[in-house]
């Protein structure tokens, strides 16, 4: 509504002098300008990544992205070992992120906690603050020391024995790993995966719990009945972003990861990842020959896929928002009056 | 949101369904400890391994040679101040004016669009915009710079003042914007000296968020920076930054760099919480206010 | 309250733009007073990174505005900055090849500045001898064919030696290295299994091992994990703490310990001009350490795009490197080089020019 009036308003033949229609006119060009910038930007980027990147794809075809062999002395590109590190490390996050980040979710929505609940909120939303770096530092320094002492041989004892599973963990443990890199970035998506959790648990209305509660269900039965199933799809959607996330991440990754170039079934082996190869290389890659060429490709790829996340996710939880709100307040206008719980 | 301990004691809840529910809200609590371990631990050695760090010659002076005691990495305190400083003096007028654009005259495709893209910028890895911007301004100037750097980190900073600092604008009440309008204000006059301004602490919320996420990048840097032992006040030329020399002396084998490293870390670290706190705080404050 | 600060902001920024713009141009030194060099950037090679940071700080002292940064990014890095010229020299300890030589767009000349030499450093606690390894036995343990410390191969080699059952972790580069080329040409010639199974490069298919970035990030590798092994410049194994072992190569009659000693005994073979197959490996020489090798300075002949100031500073840091630097190397554990190598080196940095004229030393390097 106001948007228009504004716009007839300003439109209007009230007495304003020609020249500040002039300058309404070139601000909202300028800004118009400036705004249709941004797109330009993302169109320069794309452009310019595909322009360089094209060279490798057009020499290897289909076989840059499922060759097993990369080696940019031999002008070999072969980038499978790297996508494949990249969705390891990522799966490792989400499997361990997500749970955690679901259950974080509900104990600060759903969980009477009184003068906790700010200082919780704020110090989860603190470790999405931290630099790449120091997480990188400490994982080098703190985690992977630990991991190789002590978490994965125990790993490799005990879970390394049972027959399929096991093979996840068998090897050396030493030095950096797809694990602990895998580790490190649940670490780093657990607030933003949380936060979006949160805030889509905080749309299911009120007159769905106040239904199952009345009907006697305990907290557990309660979210189980009324909460998840109707946030399952902004769940979904938090995780597409935080895996997003996790796909991009670079300089924490790069320090614990390994830079291992093999393929194998084992988590316990240095591993590798797209971005982490593109920060390694990237200063020595040579534009005579393919390599710059394949670096860009890899970044473009990287681009490619955290766009779809993007994309998907917000699909994902406008949609379940969308349906949340609008089931509710149908279902609140009907709903007799529950007794009054404190929010 | 409800709160409610549901009252167990009168219902007739049967002990199973009882112990499933204290277990559940235990696995709550133990995701809540979970969480809170990382950061604790994170925060807690990095203070403790680099307070040992901080001294006067650690913010005054260069590096020493390797193994030579002494020295410090005064240049990457300086170089991070030019990058960042010369990333908002690019990324803060692009993002209020396409903000501006967002909350005042968006509707329609354009709007629409201008929002997707800055959402996909947003999830941008830092290292492509890093790749991009060498190609783009690397390879054209003929050196890495300061200047590279800033450009790289106003890709990554750009969106997030243009999203935050538009959620800020339309919370300026449309009465102020209506009322001005009114008197005969033109519009642009309207924005620029009464809608920006009233969303001020926003603003500036904003961009701290954004200077925040500046200060920690390190991979866009790695590659259009280059790195230097001097300093450096040339925004044409190679220069350095807190969180390049973290990356560099964290990988090296002199266990004097290791505690360097672990001193700009406590530095970079105490920025960056002080910063999202601090835009916490107002924002809050300013959400309080036009409630 | 806006509008001053985005003029302030517009005043700052060009201030700075143009500082940015003069300082190529401005001249640093006055005519009448010796000449103080200028700020420059170099990357490349982190062998010899230790011996240049001690040389650029040295200088520092004899032209005191001659502040050159140098950036350890790898010998591959310092090749391909240098060819797209985003940096004022390269450094690398593998010779350019032919393609590399032919893709640059002006000539440019290789200057040998000082020896070194790649050892098998470990982390052994327990162990205090130098292990005593043949090429072959390298071979397989870089390989991944060995997989103990207390594999026959390598007690056989050293009988008197307890080793212990852990398990051998390899470290070897991440990033595109000189040192990498140097010791896997080594390896080449040791080993036909090497050979036709990995071969020779600033870059491999590394069969096992992690990853680290530069001579440093191996070393820090091999630091942090027990029972690691690894190839690193010898100063970097002495400076941080790790043992390193005695080679015997192919040509070698008994295992030799890396030291500045053997690795000047090494050098006797080598003479400019520098060529894609230039190297000192396996020198037949007595007491010679088989995996010894240079580094170079990659320059440009035609110093002109730089600007007088930066072409005068190289010309004369690359003159007080060959003679008066040549003096600081072998307190930092690398060796001199031979004095016809440097006679023949100072000979080619005549060659460089500027405004199609020869340069002169400064009086304060000469």
């Amino acid at each position: 509504m106001s948007q228009t009036v504004l716009d007839d308003i300003s439109r209007s033949r009230a007495p304003v002098r020609k020249r500040s229609r002039f300058g309404d006119v070139l601000f909202r060009r300028s800004s118009l300008g400036v705004a249709a910038g941004l797109i330009a930007l993302l169109g320069l980027m794309v452009w310019v990544l595909a322009q360089n990147g094209d060279h490798v794809l057009a020499h290897f075809g289909i076989h840059f992205f499922t060759g097993r062999s990369w080696n940019p002395v031999t002008e070999t590109y072969g980038a499978l070992p790297f996508i494949f590190g990249t969705l390891v490390t990522s799966a490792i996050a989400i499997v361990l992120a997500v749970p955690v980040s679901v259950a974080l979710a509900l104990l600060i929505n759903e969980v009477r906690l009184g003068w906790l609940r700010n200082p919780l909120t704020v110090l989860v939303d603190l470790l999405a603050a931290i630099p790449s770096v120091v997480y990188g530092l400490w994982g080098l320094f703190i985690m992977v020391p630990w991991f190789d002492h002590t978490v994965e041989p125990f790993l490799a004892e005990t879970v390394g024995r049972i027959p399929l599973l096991g093979a996840l963990f068998r090897g050396n443990p030493n030095g950096g790993d797809l694990l602990s890199a895998g580790v490190i970035l649940a670490v780093m998506i657990l607030p933003i995966v949380t936060a979006i959790t949160r805030e889509i648990i905080a749309i299911v209305p009120n007159e769905l719990r106040e239904a199952a509660l009345a009907l006697g269900a305990t907290r557990y039965e309660m979210i189980r009945m009324s909460v998840l199933p109707y946030a399952r799809g902004g769940i979904v959607g938090a995780t597409m972003l935080g895996l997003g996330r996790a796909l991009g991440e670079t300089i924490a990754v790069a320090m614990v990861v390994g830079n291992g170039l093999g393929l194998g079934a084992s988590l316990l082996r240095p591993g590798y990842t797209i971005p982490a190869v593109i920060a390694n290389e990237f200063r020595e890659a040579s534009s005579i020959g393919f390599h710059r060429s394949a670096l860009l490709a890899l970044a473009l790829t990287l681009m490619a896929i955290a766009l779809v996340l993007a994309a998907m996710s917000r699909l994902l939880v406008g949609r379940t928002a969308k349906l949340l709100a609008g089931g509710g307040t149908a279902e609140g206008a009907a709903a007799p009056s529950a007794p009054a719980v404190s929010g | 949101m409800i709160a409610v301990e549901p009252s167990l004691q009168r219902a007739r809840v049967s002990p199973v369904r009882r112990w499933k529910n204290r277990a559940f809200t235990a696995a709550l609590w133990a995701a809540g400890f979970l969480a809170l371990l990382p950061l604790v631990f994170i925060a807690g050695y990095v203070l403790a391994k680099g307070v040992r760090a901080l001294n006067l010659d650690f913010f005054t002076k260069e590096p020493a040679a390797p193994g030579q005691p002494g020295g410090g990495i005064v240049q990457s305190f300086i170089g991070t101040g030019i990058i960042v400083g010369l990333a908002v003096l690019f990324s803060v007028p692009l993002g209020i004016m396409t903000a501006v654009y967002l909350s005042e005259y968006g509707r329609g495709r354009v709007a629409r669009s201008v929002r997707f893209v800055a959402e996909i910028l947003l999830s941008t890895p830092s290292i492509v915009a890093g790749a991009f911007i060498w190609v783009l301004v690397v390879v054209t100037l003929g050196s890495f710079s300061a200047l590279a750097g800033g450009i790289a980190l106003t890709v990554l900073m750009w969106p997030i003042i243009a999203r935050a600092a538009e959620e800020v604008l339309r919370l300026v009440p449309q009465e102020l914007r209506e009322g001005a309008l009114a008197l005969g204000v033109p519009r642009w006059r309207v924005i620029l000296r009464i809608v920006v301004p009233t969303a001020g602490a926003g603003i500036f919320t904003a961009i701290m968020l954004a200077v925040a996420r500046g200060l920690g990048e390190t991979a866009p840097i790695l590659l259009t920076a280059l790195g230097n032992d001097f300093i450096n006040v040339h925004p044409t030329q190679p220069t350095d930054a807190l969180p390049l020399r973290i990356f560099n002396y964290a990988q090296s084998p002199i266990d004097q760099w290791h505690t360097i490293a672990w001193g700009g870390a406590v530095i970079l670290l105490v920025g960056v919480l002080l910063l999202s706190i601090t835009a916490r705080v107002l924002s809050n404050r300013q959400l309080r206010r036009t409630r | 309250m806006k509008r001053s600060i985005f003029s302030g902001a517009l005043a700052l920024s060009v201030m700075l733009l143009a500082a940015g713009c003069s300082s190529n141009s401005s001249p640093s030194n006055s005519t009448n007073s010796s000449f103080k060099g200028t700020a420059m950037t170099g990357a490349g090679a982190t062998f010899p990174a230790p011996v240049y940071t001690q040389w650029f700080k040295s200088f520092l002292s004899v032209e005191s505005g001659a502040k050159i940064n140098y950036q350890a990014i790898g010998s591959g890095g310092g090749i391909q900055q240098f060819t797209s010229k985003t940096v004022d020299f390269g450094a690398s300890d593998a010779p350019l090849k032919d393609a590399e030589a032919a893709s640059l767009s002006r000539p440019a000349f290789m200057f040998p500045t000082v020896l070194g030499g790649d050892v098998v450093a470990y982390n052994l606690p327990g162990v205090t001898a130098h292990l005593k390894l043949d090429g072959p036995t390298v071979a397989n343990i870089f390989l991944g064919k060995i997989t103990k410390w207390n594999d026959p191969a390598i007690t056989s080699q050293n009988p008197g030696v307890s080793l212990p059952a852990t398990a051998i972790q390899v470290v070897h580069r991440a990033d595109e290295s000189g040192t990498t080329f140097v010791f896997t040409s080594w390896l080449s010639q040791e080993s036909s299994d090497w050979m036709s199974k990995v071969g020779a490069g600033k870059g491999v298919q590394w069969p096992v091992g992690t990853g680290g970035n530069g001579n440093s990030g191996v070393a820090a590798g091999i630091k942090q994990t027990q029972g690691a092994v690894g190839y690193v410049e010898y100063q970097y194994a002495v400076s941080s703490g790790l043992g390193f072992a005695d080679i015997k190569g192919k040509s070698s009659s008994d295992y030799v310990s890396p030291s500045v000693d053997s690795i000047s005994k090494a050098a006797g073979s080598l003479q400019l001009p520098i060529t894609s197959s230039t190297n000192i490996l396996d020198s037949t020489a007595a007491g010679a350490y088989p995996i010894a090798s240079t580094t170079y300075l990659l320059i440009y002949k035609d110093l002109t795009p730089l600007g007088k100031d930066k072409a005068q500073t190289i010309y004369d840091f690359v003159y007080w490197a060959l003679t008066k630097g040549q003096q600081e190397v072998s307190g930092l554990n690398y060796a001199p080089l031979p004095s016809t190598v440097a006679q023949q080196d100072l000979q080619q940095l005549t060659q460089l020019t500027y405004n199609g004229q020869g340069i002169q030393p400064s009086p304060s390097v000469k």
